[in-house]
Parts: C-alpha cells; structure tokens; sequence
C-alpha cells in the first residue's frame, strides 16, 4: 500500500513539475522575442557564396554588425532570381529590421518594397537599384563598362593595329548587373572603334568560361580580347588561352569583382589576365550594415544612398595599390 | 555484320542521325566547325562529364539515379586542393580527392541498395550536402597553383591526344563491355526490368547499384579533379550544374528513367549531341538571349526525331533477335 500511495504521489508530483514546466517554457517563449527584440534583424541577400570575394564581403558585414549591435541573417540563392524571391519572402513572414539585397532580378524584386515596408522594415539594396528603396550601395557597374571599355580600345589601338578586333564576351543574361557591366564596355569599346566585332557566349563561371572560351577560340583563332562578366569567369578563360597552343601575345582578358586570385595573378604581370575590374569588397561589406544604421539615426543621404566605384587594376598599377585592395582577404 | 544487324542498329540509334544532321547544319554555317581540333575540343570539352555518365547510365538502367555527381566533383577538388595546401603532396592529395568520392559513392550506395532508401532523397541530399561541405572547407577560399605535374591531367597530351579524352575513352570501353559483353548489362537490365525476378533468379540486387554508386563516386572525383587541373584552382563552381548535363545526356540517349531499356551507345551519342550543340552555337555566334531557346528546342527535336525514327523503322523492319542476343532492352537497348 505504502508502496502504491508513494508511488501515486510521485506520478502527481510530475504532472505539477510537467504543468509548472510548460508554464515556465511559456513564459520564457513570450519573454525571448522581446529579449531578440533588442538586437536588430539585418536580412542580408547574397546570391553567391561560391564568389572568391565572398568571404572577404561578409567578414566586413559581420565586424560592422556586430560593432552595432546588430543580428545578420543570410540567404544564397545560388545565383537563381527566383530562389532569392522565394528567401525574401520567408523573411518577410519571420520579420526583420532591415532588408539588404543584391537584386538578380530587380524588376521581380520591386513588388518585395512594399511589403517590407508595410513590416515598417528597411529596403537597402546593392549592386543595383531598386525603385522605392530606402537606401543603396549601388555598383557603378556602367561607369566600370566604360573604364574596361576604353581601356580595351586602347589596347586594339596600341598592340593590335587598331580597326577590326575581334573581342570575345563571356556574359549572363539573366543577371542585370552582369548585362550592364558587358552592354557598357561593348558600347565604350563601339565609341572608339566602330569596326570591332563582338562574339558572345554564355558564361559566368570558371568550368563554364573554359568551355566557352574553347569553342569562341576554334572558331575565331584570331581573337585576342575575351571580356569577361566575372572574375572567376576570367580564370576560365585564362586556362582556355593557356591550352589552346596560341601564344600570349598581346591577348588580354579582363574580368569584374576584385577576386583575390585575379588580383594575384594581375600583380604578378600574368601575361594572359591583364584586368581586373575591383570593387571596394572591405568597403561594401560595411556599408551595408552602416547604411541601416544611418537610416536609423537620421545620417545624412551621402552615407545612405551610395555609388561605388570600380577600380581598374592592370599590370600598370602600382603593386601596393593592388596589395592594398587585397588586403580585406587577409 | 549482317544487314538485320545493321537494320537493327540503325533502328534503335535514331538518335545517331540527327546528330549527324546537327554537324552537317553547323558546318554548312561556320568552315571552322568540321575541323579536327574543333572535334577535338568538342570530345576534351565533354570528356569529364563524359566519364560520369558511363556509371551514371548504368544507375538508370537498373532503376536508379545519383544527383550528387557535381557536389562530390567540387568535394573531391576541395579536399585535393586543401591537402596540397598543407604540404601533403601530389599523389597522397590525389588519392584523398578520389577517395572522397568514393566514399560518398559508398554512403549512397549503402543507404539506398543496401537499406533501401530513395535514391532520389538521398543523391538529392548528396547534391546539398557535399557541396555544403566544400563550401565549409574552402569558408569562400579558392586554393590554387598545383604545378605541372598535376596540369598534366586536365591540360597533358598522351599521343597527341588530350588525357581526359584517353581517360573518357578507357572509362567508355569498359562500359561497353560490361553493358554487352558482360554479364553485368544483362543483370543491370534485369534488376532495372524486374527487380524481384532478378532477385529470385539469384542476382545480386543490392551488390551491384551499391558498386556502381561507388563507380559513380569515383568517375565523379575523378572529374572533379580534371577540371581543377584545367583551371589550375579547386573553384567551389567545379561541378555546377553538371548532374543536369548527365542526365541530359542519358535521357536524350534513350534509357528509361524507370530503368530496364537503354543503349550505351546512344548515351555517347547523347553527349556528344549536347556537346556538339553548345559548341556550334558558339560557333555560329548565336546570342546569348536565344541560345538556351535554340538548346531547349534542338532537344525536344532531337527527341522527337528519335522517336520517329523508331516508329517509322519499326514499321518496315520487324526487329528479329538473334538467338544469343541479352535479354530483351525495348527500344534503346541494343549495340
């Protein structure tokens, strides 16, 4: 009997412990968003974490947010539109403080202001622009095009006798920041020399500029010029030059980011890639989180509504120079 | 050969034609197309995924189907590069990429011949999972530099011919002879085909997709390995999309998704059909806005123009197989 009785009031106990358990869980599950609260939520969009300068990006974010006080959330959409939409829009029902995007597609991107803004949330974005946004670290991708585009024809004009160059271009059209990068060069490049004849092939990264650059080579074996949307896509091609038996006179291939192993390979004179078109990687990845931060205490529209500019890294910068944009890898 | 062999063959390789109707189009538009080395760097361009898709034929054949062929390529080039990177050295680095791939080959091949899982779930889960792991490894990092020696294998000619063509090649007529000559195509076609009959007939149904996950791991690794030769760097973008080009490949060479009918042959003549069709876009400077319509469209008429084919020889030739012929294929399933 004792037995029983001692028994039946351990089983009741558990069920107090079980109630008194769940209430406290309650309590607790109520009081954590509020604790959550008090960090910021940074939603950050990043289409592609495969990037070389990637790494170098959200080491500069995350220094910034967590100098803030912020917390940063992130998505890869593997470089697909739709997937980033789908993301964003996951966030959208968890709730956030700020939404910072490298829009794919910025027309699929526009309806997403409106939402965030009816979250009374931020809509930063990068690389592009978004109509309605709050705030941009827009990429002078245009203004990069034309600096890659003048240089191309002064290369046409010095080493390749001028008129009639045949000028390779890797590209993605699904991508608008790549399109405006490569529709800027070609009309830079048009400007000056009007006879320049212009091949394409679809091509973002390195396997896939290797195949491209292969095939553009065996049926233009002529062609000295390969510009390409990205930097990785730069080295693809690289390797294309390297074993397609032709030699590296005069060739020059030029890609976009600042990615370390392009701006290694430019420092080091490599005689194939000649350009790099480098963005302030250090820099972006803090004003992304800065921006916010201004937008929040009222900062002036010259710290939220920002245009980076590209720099032209060949083999005529100086080594410290490119040293120094390498250094946000280090 | 007799003309019913002939017949027979044509029968079932329509495939074969329509190839050879796409070379004939692209070399009518562009003098450069039909030329020895750009046939060459059409075969170096599709040697690597070439090697995959020997083993990845035979899955499908039998009923099955590995998705992480591209994640274990980049996997396997990231721990190449990596244990070059902390001083391990050529041979060693090289044998733990492959052994990378094979392992993971391995882990599918348990769960999904031996325990029984879905091969869909879990190649699926490969294709996130191993190339989350290579992303982790690298944390955004690209190794690069790997010396001459290891150039020798994406970019090194035996004979005049490229090494991943020699490699594809070896990699082709071992898969030749065991769909026709061994008795591995007659049980891969009967585990594909009915697999509770095979069993019962006392095939081993768990042995063999288990060892051709494996084979699959490893033609993956060894892949992956060539193209970061090629680029001289252990890019995270080795492998990307590259289980869609060897499904491409399979499908459009006439295996049954559901397994149990197809021909190596007409897999060959399936990547060398995208292959071609890339190249000679390019060849012909189609714009990139068109080119993924022109891709979408040559296959579906490829595709139609096999089938056709089949139907119409059908008609005329009633297939008569021989006596000692394997175990009936369907439509694709012959030499």
């Amino acid at each position: 009997m004792g037995t029983k009785a001692s028994r039946a009031v351990t089983r009741r106990d558990l069920l107090k412990m079980s109630a008194a358990g769940v209430a406290v869980a309650g309590v607790a599950s109520m009081g954590l968003p509020v604790v959550a609260q008090e960090r910021k939520r940074i939603a950050l969009a990043h289409p592609d974490r495969a990037a070389d300068y990637f790494q170098g990006f959200m080491n500069a974010a995350l220094a910034e947010a967590e100098k803030r006080g912020y917390d940063v959330l992130q998505s890869f959409s593997g470089m697909d539109p739709q997937k980033q939409l789908a993301e964003v829009n996951t966030w959208l029902a968890q709730g956030f403080d700020a939404l910072i995007v490298l829009a794919l597609d910025a027309n699929a991107m526009a309806p997403v202001v409106a939402k965030v803004h009816e979250q009374n949330a931020l809509f930063i974005s990068y690389a592009n622009r978004i109509e309605g946004e709050d705030g941009f670290i827009k990429w002078a991708d245009r203004d990069a095009g034309a600096l890659l585009g003048a240089y191309t024809a002064k290369h046409i004009k010095e080493k390749l006798g001028g008129g009639g160059a045949e000028v390779g271009f890797l590209t993605a059209t699904n991508i608008q920041v790549v399109t405006d990068r490569i529709e800027s060069t070609r009309e830079a490049i048009l400007a000056e020399l009007p006879d320049t004849k212009f091949f394409e092939a679809t091509a973002l990264n390195a396997p896939d500029a290797l195949k491209a650059t292969q095939s553009l080579l065996q049926a233009h074996p002529a062609m000295k010029i390969v510009i390409c949307c990205t930097d990785d896509g730069a080295l693809g091609a690289r390797s294309a030059y390297q074993n397609s038996g032709l030699g590296p006179d005069n060739v020059l291939i030029a890609g976009f980011d600042g990615a370390k192993q392009n701006l290694e390979l430019v420092k080091a004179r490599d005689p194939y890639l000649q350009v790099s078109m480098a963005l302030d990687i250090g820099d972006i990845g803090r004003r992304v989180i800065d921006i916010p931060y201004q937008l929040w205490n009222g900062g002036p529209e010259s710290e939220t509504h920002v245009l980076q500019e590209y720099k032209l890294v060949s083999h005529e910068t100086a080594e410290a120079d490119i040293d120094t944009i390498l250094s946000v890898y280090s | 050969m007799t003309r019913q062999q002939i017949l027979t063959w044509t029968q079932r390789n329509g495939l074969f034609f329509a190839l050879v109707l796409l070379i004939a189009i692209f070399s009518f538009a562009s003098s450069r197309f039909l030329t020895v080395p750009n046939m060459t760097v059409i075969l170096l361009q599709n040697a690597v995924i070439g090697l995959i898709v020997v083993p990845g034929a035979m899955l499908i054949l039998c009923g099955l189907v590995d998705l992480s062929v591209g994640s274990i390529a980049v996997l396997a080039a990231v721990v190449f590069g990596q244990a070059m990177d902390s001083g391990f050295g050529l041979p060693v680095s090289m044998l733990l990429g492959l052994g990378v791939g094979m392992l993971w080959g391995a882990f599918n091949g348990y769960l999904i011949a031996i325990l029984g899982f879905s091969p869909i779930i879990i190649t699926l889960g490969g294709l996130a999972g191993a190339r989350g792991l290579a992303e982790f490894i690298t944390q955004g990092f690209t190794t690069y530099g790997y010396g001459p020696q290891f150039a020798l294998l994406g970019n090194g000619k035996l004979l005049g011919v490229p090494v991943p063509i020699i490699l594809f090649l070896i990699v082709l007529a071992i898969g030749l002879h065991l769909w026709y000559r061994a008795p591995l195509g007659r049980h891969m076609i009967a585990i594909g085909g009915a697999k509770d009959t095979a069993a019962e007939l006392g095939i081993p149904v768990k042995l063999v997709p288990f060892w051709l996950y494996v084979a699959s791991g490893l033609a993956s690794a060894l892949g992956g390995l060539i193209v970061a030769s090629q680029l001289d760097g252990a890019a995270v973008t080795i492998g990307t999309g590259m289980e869609l080009e060897v499904l491409t490949a399979i499908l459009l060479g006439g295996v049954s998704f559901t397994g149990g009918r197809g021909s190596l042959f007409g897999v060959f003549f399936g990547l060398l059909f995208v292959g071609v069709l890339s190249n000679g876009l390019i060849q012909i400077n189609v714009s990139p806005y068109v080119e993924q319509v022109a891709i979408g469209a040559a296959l579906c008429g490829a595709a139609a123009l096999d089938m056709l084919y089949q139907r119409l020889e059908r008609l005329q030739v009633p297939v008569e197989r021989e006596p000692n012929e394997p175990v009936a294929q369907g439509t694709g399933g012959s030499q």
